[in-house]
């Protein structure tokens, strides 16, 4: 069966992602992140095929670790989900000086950065799958004409997510040739997943759904490979 | 008068285009020290802001499988993106002392996130798809108060820095609205980056 290396997976959508794919069969590797979030062991408890790996996307040893283990582990990869993502609130108020830049920095390195970096480490794991599946969790934050409408959020999340999409754009322009496929996904507003495994009500959707709906996503073969689109959880494509 | 504000000049591009300036009776003053040009006073009103913060590496010519130079990525990211953010912060009192509210930023129709075919230079397309979208973010807040915005690209490889230079000032110091010769268009709500051939990007 394919194996899987899913970031961010303490909760949220990456943890319904890796109950969406053990249920598919995969062997998933899990980026742990969160010390005080225990709902991926709960699930490890469940099931052998699940890897807890720690790993913080924004430090390259952690990377590389992270690759290791899973070369060490099973010796290849077959599907990549970057969803591991630095939000929160900033102080980046022009009229409210000094702005926190480094702020924009960390969530470039962690969103941006990371993703990019774990790609190109991983390729070697991923050469000899049949599947070669890249997918990145994005946002409609990252679609700069659409930020038209949007002067809620401080300015490093989007900053940091229109920099990732960038980085995938041109991962596409170099590793489509080499039989890489790739997914773009932006799955809403999700419920929050507290640390003992309930949602809050605040929030649209439910992450099991989004997982399930992603999952299928980023595993179904597409007839339009060469296009790079963003996708959402209606199956609708968005701008960049 | 009006008075121009340069970041810097750190080509022949930028110092055409300030010579321009000053031949257009602008006063034309330089944050960055520039021998040769007048330096901003404390408090004075600028009317036009010109970041030419725009930093491509020679070691960001990598391609992801030649390697991902993390360093060159942070250190394109911090020239083009963080140091332009603190400009803007630092000369936004000047420019709400003045009149004219225009802010501009250098950029390359290669960074556009539609558009791009590039395979190399991770690092300056990264770092400036932020910062166009730190721009959006900023033109909402600051249209609203009378800002008006121009991105440009000087297409460097293609475009001489003396026609480069002229379209940068037509494209800079004109209202938008009129560009098609219809008073009742009026663009300049709308974010576009242009090149030095007059042609229209995506983002």
């Amino acid at each position: 069966m394919p194996n899987v290396l899913i970031t961010g997976a303490d909760r949220g959508l990456g943890l319904s992602l890796c109950k969406e794919y053990l249920q598919r069969g995969y062997t998933v590797f899990a980026g742990k992140f969160m010390a005080d979030y225990t709902l991926l062991e709960d699930l490890r408890a469940q099931n052998e095929r699940l890897h807890i790996i720690w790993l913080d996307v924004g430090e390259s040893a952690s990377i590389e670790n992270a690759v290791q283990m899973i070369e060490r582990t099973v010796g290849t990869l077959d599907a990549f989900i970057s969803n591991a993502a630095l939000m929160g609130r900033t102080k980046c108020d022009l009229y409210d000086p000094p702005m926190e830049v480094e702020r924009a920095w960390d969530s470039f390195r962690v969103n941006a950065l990371g993703p990019l970096l774990l790609t190109e480490k991983l390729l070697p794991l991923m050469e000899k799958s049949p599947m070669k599946r890249l997918c990145y969790v994005s946002s409609e934050v990252a679609c700069i004409a659409l930020m038209k409408y949007r002067c809620d959020e401080p300015f490093p999340y989007p900053m940091s997510k229109a920099g990732m999409q960038m980085g995938v754009r041109m991962m596409h322009n170099e590793l489509y040739e080499r039989g890489y496929m790739f997914r773009l996904f932006h799955p809403g507003w999700m419920k929050f997943r507290n640390a003992d495994g309930s949602l809050t009500e605040i929030a649209m959707y439910d992450p099991d759904d989004i997982g399930a709906i992603a999952a299928r996503y980023f595993e179904k073969d597409l007839y339009d490979e060469h296009r790079l689109v963003m996708v959402d959880f209606n199956g609708y494509e968005w701008p960049f | 008068m009006q008075t121009i504000l340069f970041s810097a000049l750190p080509t022949d591009f930028e110092r055409k285009l300030a010579g321009i300036f000053a031949k257009e009776d602008f006063r034309v003053v330089v944050a960055e020290g520039d021998e040769g040009w007048q330096t901003l006073q404390p408090g004075e009103a600028v009317d036009i802001f010109i970041d030419t913060t725009d930093v491509r590496l020679p070691e960001d010519g990598f391609t992801l499988l030649d390697g991902v130079r993390a360093d060159v990525i942070e250190r394109t990211f911090r020239k083009n993106v963080l140091h332009s953010m603190q400009l803007l912060e630092k000369y936004l009192p000047n420019l709400d002392a003045g009149q004219g509210k225009r802010l501009c930023w250098l950029s390359d129709a290669n960074a556009s996130l539609n558009a791009t075919r590039d395979t190399q230079g991770y690092g300056y397309n990264m770092a400036k798809a932020a910062l166009h979208q730190f721009i959006q973010k900023v033109s909402n807040k600051l249209t609203p108060r009378g800002y008006s915005f121009r991105v440009f690209d000087p297409l460097r490889e293609e475009v001489s820095p003396e026609a480069a230079a002229g379209a940068a000032f037509h494209y800079i110091t004109r209202r938008r609205g009129t560009e098609n010769h219809d008073p009742r268009r009026d663009d300049e709500n709308n974010l576009t980056l242009y090149d030095a051939q007059g042609r229209a990007h995506p983002w």
